[in-house]
């Protein structure tokens, strides 16, 4: 357990509950951050650590617990509020103005004024420059944002968080789209902050940086407050075994088979933020694609199926490839798609759950181009019945469904297809655990009868119990494969976050 | 809850109409409520603004919009008169046509290739159309089409029914089957309500927006074709407010903006209400400056409407799911 | 862009000049002071105009109305003149009108999220037809000192004071575009509104002021075409809404807003001037005139859009795994 420094401690969070509906976002979590130090938030995707920033700088309410900020209980209401107590945060997604220049970039919202409405752009600029001083960074602040590079945009942001009076700095991944050595420069702005007794809240799960920034780390697992240790003394097996500890229960009901031949196989696939990706999927089996929030998965989904651009390499389809992927051709070579978001990409939220599910097969049902109400709703009677989706009818609105049933909604329509191997994106994303199982049920019974099914995924145990194999991803490239008897937690996480392919 | 919803919207539509009618009637019963003025307005003068409408309500439903109508409208006229009116119609019927679907093409492929935004691209085609078919003009004044032509929209092959509307309900029928009851309709009205999730689906979304557009340009020329023979000139000037008209149309018919529900029964309703308005306030001898006017009144007044309708189910809709949370 | 210290002289700039020299050799009588004045002239009402659109561009929304408003700016000008109305009143009214239509505009999109497309589509028929009915269908001539001045009285030399009159707005557009809260707040809301918001901008505030400057400077301009040619004419504004947009995307500010500003907006204005009077020297019947400048407009557009659709693509398009 690290012991603070109570004279220095600038912030406390005690007991920190927060609900959102169907889950419980944190329980009981705590956090206390001592000025001039980087404390590090560890866990996994949905552990909470975004949650809970987001309740110190007010972006979202707590449901219960208190706030202890700067020798004063607070509840902050909303972002403007921390601001102006000297909270900052720098999110994970770049927010800046690619067309303004650096120094109207800084101060937007915010500018210096010389009288009412009239901006002192003299001052702006020199403002800029002094805190791009204090940041020992040399950009021009009439330098246009977008010819800097990410890096550079990233430290941008960094400054746009300092041009408020900040005493204590939140940063979210901030290193997640930066090389090493922009990290060095990253690291010793860090450690000017620091020097200047700013307390810093430093979100990653980049296992080098933990050590050589950090001076504690506390450890969040399923919305609950496991650890606090110091930085320098703490081991990555550690770190890993406090991340992912809980025990497996009995979800995942797998009758694992030989599998077959190969359905779907990619060779040296790149495109948009991945490359040199070489999978397979074989008929019978689940094979998983693990990996953090932005490693890529998705992309590469999207790429396959044909709705975004490929650069580089080849899909092939049950042995041919597909020449010039759009979705249209591989559904007709057989592929189907469930996304990632549900409510945007894959379903019409105000259409019934009829239309829904004959959308993907509208050609192979109605072979003479005319609807038949009858039809369709007979098949969507089937898979209702199939798939055990709980609604009154076939004509209910897809949007009035729970989570769960709306996946199944999903689901049904791309086994109306017939299509054999299937892509499943974040299949249990949001869904109640009864459902879970009955999903995970679903998919082994459907390789059982001869389909394929690659399963992206960021839930651990999903993945170890359902995966035949599992192939990990690590900022846009596979860093490990992994078969069933070798799946185990620590494993996958080495590969996720710090394994091979990270040292640069 | 959909259907009825639907069904409640349309049956509004129609009320409005009725009252209006019955406004009418009040104020000028003697001009207004005679069978020939009805006829006149709901069999020959409506099927003109309708059958544009029904283009411009197919763009509105798919999440689109189409300006350029009622000039390409104007240029396949132009284009084809001179073959109408030595009696090749069919040679006329083809300019017409490639007219209308070349306009419709080019709209087509800016919007769903090139990815233009609809408003700025059909806008822009307008423009072109519009200036073409001034260049082509030039002050020449064509006049006097041969009378089995005019007969295409002056002559009753059944008895009672100008020719004009059998066209119209043909192709309301046509039109109503397509997008109602086949697959190629059924993708019409997912790309309307997410794009995105259509062509997940695997379905050709790109190529549907396509022919919305060129759709809406056989339509405008098919207009096109019958104001020369019920006017027996070529005249640009019949382009009028058909745009505001047939945007009017489809908003106050119960055609939502942002797209995805609405039928061409809603656009029928529209178009009859607008054509009502002008009809009466024709009658009431309201200066024709005034259209403009009451037909941007009537669009701002059918967005404020919708938005109402809105509020309206959202509460019904909360209503029953307490009932179904409480049984 | 070119840089010349702080002043940055839009490519556009290039364009024209290319043009106006293109011009000169094309044909002989485009070269005098003459010449060069009357298109200063014939730029103006159109630059006023251009100067709203360019800001509801710029927060990635546009004004159709503008047109209607000139008109509607014109013929009230005429109308009221002739029934003896002191000309002091007749601005005030005139600009009344423009705040009127502005903030019609600027509530029914900012307060109630209207469609912009359809709203300001709407109130452009609206006004376009309530100038029709002002004005009694046809226009309205009227003699005014006042107004004549404005339109066609000169300094010594042949300079309009139009032409004056004209740059003083701009320059004070200008400076509110580059030097105001509201200036850098349309630049931040049309470059990103969720960036915008979590800066604690207030983007509906923006949005209207945005629509009533618009309807303000419309009308301005309404006064001065009437002053031009001392007459209403209700149809008067009816291609500037098109136009307008073509200066200010040709200028540099691109649909999707965020950048440009009245500077390039400027060089757009004066890019179709200039073509429409080379054309017209060239000897090419108005009607072919207008054909030609509406495919070069249109082409513009598309090859804006179509670029800035792939800076937006190529954006994205940053492969994760970076220098090896």
């Amino acid at each position: 357990m690290y012991r603070f420094n109570e004279e220095n401690v600038i912030l406390r969070m005690t007991d920190i509950t927060k609900r959102f509906p169907g889950t419980l976002a944190l329980d009981h979590v705590r956090l206390t951050c001592e000025k001039g130090k980087v404390h590090v938030l560890l866990g996994e995707n949905g552990a909470g650590k975004s949650t809970l920033v987001k309740v110190v700088c007010g972006l979202y309410s707590l449901d219960e617990g208190t706030e202890w900020y700067d020798g004063k209980e607070v509840n902050f209401s909303n972002v403007k509020e921390s601001m102006a107590a000297g909270i900052g945060m720098i999110h994970q997604e770049l927010s800046l103005l690619p067309e303004r220049t650096v120094a109207q970039n800084i101060f937007a919202g915010h500018e210096p004024m010389k009288r009412k409405g009239i901006i002192d752009i003299k001052k702006m600029i020199s403002d800029s420059q002094a805190i791009l001083d204090r940041l020992g960074l040399d950009y021009d602040p009439n330098a246009l944002v977008k010819k800097l590079s990410i890096a550079q945009q990233q430290m941008v942001e960094v400054a746009k968080a300092l041009s408020h009076d900040v005493k204590l700095l939140i940063m979210d991944e901030p290193t997640s789209s930066l090389t090493s050595k922009e990290i060095r420069t990253l690291f010793g702005i860090v450690r000017r902050l620091t020097a200047e007794g700013v307390a810093i809240i430093y979100i990653s799960h980049r296992m080098e940086e933990i050590q050589e920034i950090g001076d504690c780390v506390t450890v969040m697992r399923d919305g609950q407050y496991i650890d606090t240790v110091d930085a320098k003394t703490a081991t990555m097996d550690d770190l890993i075994a406090m991340m992912v500890g809980r025990k497996l229960g009995k979800m995942y009901e797998r009758n694992f088979q030989k599998p077959e031949d190969i359905i779907f196989e990619t060779r040296n696939l790149a495109g948009l933020r991945f490359k040199n990706v070489n999978i397979s999927v074989r008929s019978g089996e689940i094979v998983s694609l693990y990996g953090l929030v932005g490693a890529g998965r998705s992309e590469i989904a999207m790429a396959a199926f044909g709705y975004d651009p490929i650069d580089e390499g080849t899909v092939l389809l049950f042995g041919k490839e597909i020449k010039h992927p759009t979705p249209y051709n591989c559904v007709k070579a057989g592929m189907g798609f469930l996304p990632e978001d549900r409510k945007t990409q894959g379903l019409h939220l105000a259409m019934p759950i009829a239309d829904n599910v004959v959308e993907a097969s509208l050609g192979k049902i109605f072979k003479r181009g005319f609807l038949n109400s009858k039809r369709e709703n007979e098949i969507a009677e089937k898979y209702i019945n199939d798939l055990k989706i709980a609604t009154p009818g076939a004509e209910k609105l897809v949007g009035e469904l729970s989570g769960g049933n709306q996946q199944k909604v999903v689901i049904a329509k791309w086994l109306a297809t017939g299509c054999k191997f299937l892509i499943f994106d974040e299949p249990t994303r949001g869904i109640d655990v009864g459902a879970k199982s009955e999903i995970y049920k679903l998919m082994d019974t459907l390789v059982g009868q001869g389909y394929g099914i690659l399963m992206i995924s960021s839930d651990l145990q999903e993945v170890i119990g359902v995966s035949d194999r599992c192939y990990v991803m690590k900022d846009g490239l596979i860093t490990g494969e992994l078969e069933h008897q070798e799946l185990t937690q620590e494993r996958i996480m080495q590969f996720a976050f710090g394994g091979k392919g990270a040292t640069e | 809850m959909q259907n009825k919803k639907q069904i409640i919207n349309l049956a509004s539509r129609f009320l409005i109409l009725l009252i209006l009618c019955v406004v009418m009637s009040f104020l000028r019963p003697d001009a207004f409520l005679t069978a020939n003025n009805l006829r006149q307005v709901l069999l020959e003068q409506a099927p003109f603004t309708i059958l544009i409408s029904f283009g411009m309500s197919l763009c509105i439903i798919s999440h689109g919009i189409d300006i350029s109508l009622s000039s390409t409208m104007v240029l396949s006229a132009y284009l084809s008169a001179n073959a109408f009116l030595n009696g090749k119609y069919f040679l006329g019927a083809l300019i017409a046509i490639a007219v209308g679907g070349g306009f419709g093409a080019l709209n087509g492929i800016l919007i769903s290739k090139i990815k233009v935004p609809a408003f700025i691209a059909t806008y822009s085609v307008d423009f072109i159309a519009l200036g073409l078919a001034y260049v082509i003009c030039d002050g020449k004044y064509i006049y006097g089409f041969p009378d089995s032509f005019r007969a295409l929209v002056t002559g009753e092959l059944i008895p009672g029914l100008p020719n004009i509307a059998l066209v119209t309900i043909v192709v309301f029928v046509i039109l109503y089957v397509l997008t109602r009851f086949t697959n190629y309709g059924r993708g019409f009205y997912s790309i309307g309500h997410n794009a995105t999730a259509t062509k997940l689906s695997g379905i050709k979304a790109d190529g549907i927006v396509c022919s919305v557009y060129i759709i809406g340009g056989l339509l405008a020329a098919l207009t096109g074709v019958l104001y020369l023979a019920r006017l027996n000139s070529a005249d640009p000037s019949i382009r009028g407010t058909l745009t505001m008209d047939s945007l009017a149309a489809s908003l106050i018919g119960g055609i939502p903006f942002s797209g995805g529900t609405g039928t061409l029964a809603n656009t029928i309703a529209g178009a009859f209400i607008i054509v009502v308005i002008r009809n009466g306030m024709n009658i009431l001898n309201v200066p024709t400056t005034w259209n403009q006017v009451v037909v941007g009144v009537v669009i701002v007044f059918s967005l404020f409407y919708e938005a109402f309708m809105d509020k309206m189910f959202v509460r019904l809709a909360a209503k029953n799911k307490t009932k179904e949370q409480a049984a | 862009m070119i840089k010349k210290g702080k002043i940055k002289i839009p490519g556009i700039a290039l364009f024209v000049i290319v043009l106006y020299i293109l011009f000169c050799f094309i044909a002989q009588s485009f070269f005098s002071w003459y010449n060069f004045v009357l298109i200063l002239r014939n730029s103006c009402t159109l630059l006023i105009v251009s100067l709203g659109m360019t800001w509801s561009i710029l927060i990635a929304q546009t004004d159709l109305s503008v047109g209607s408003v000139m008109s509607m700016g014109a013929v009230m000008s005429a109308v009221m003149s002739n029934a003896g109305i002191p000309t002091v009143v007749i601005v005030i009214c005139v600009l009344a009108m423009g705040v009127g239509v502005g903030s019609l505009n600027g509530i029914l999109i900012s307060k109630f999220k209207f469609d912009f497309w359809v709203t300001t589509f709407s109130t452009m028929s609206i006004f376009a037809g309530l100038a029709l009915v002002i004005a009694n269908g046809a226009t309205v001539g009227f003699e005014n000192k006042f107004y004549d001045f404005i339109g066609n009285a000169t300094l010594p030399g042949g300079i309009y004071w139009l032409i004056i009159i004209t740059a003083l707005i701009s320059g004070i557009c200008i400076y509110v575009e580059r030097n105001t809260e509201f200036g850098f707040n349309m630049f931040s809301v049309g470059g990103c509104e969720s960036a915008a918001i979590d800066s604690g901008i207030n983007v509906a505030k923006n949005q209207f002021l945005v629509y009533l400057f618009s309807g303000i400077l419309s009308s301005i301009s309404g006064i001065l075409v009437a002053g031009m040619s001392n007459a209403g004419a209700p149809t008067v504004g009816v291609d500037y809404t098109f136009t307008a947009m073509a200066a200010v995307v040709i200028g540099g500010t691109p649909f999707i807003g965020g950048k440009g500003g009245i500077v390039g907006t400027i060089f757009g204005t004066l890019l179709l001037r200039i073509l429409t009077s080379g054309l017209s020297m060239m000897g090419i019947a108005p009607t072919w005139q207008k054909a030609i400048t509406g495919v070069i407009i249109v082409s513009l557009i598309v090859v804006d859009v179509v670029n800035e659709n792939r800076v937006v693509k190529n954006g994205l398009r940053r492969i994760y795994t970076d220098a090896e």
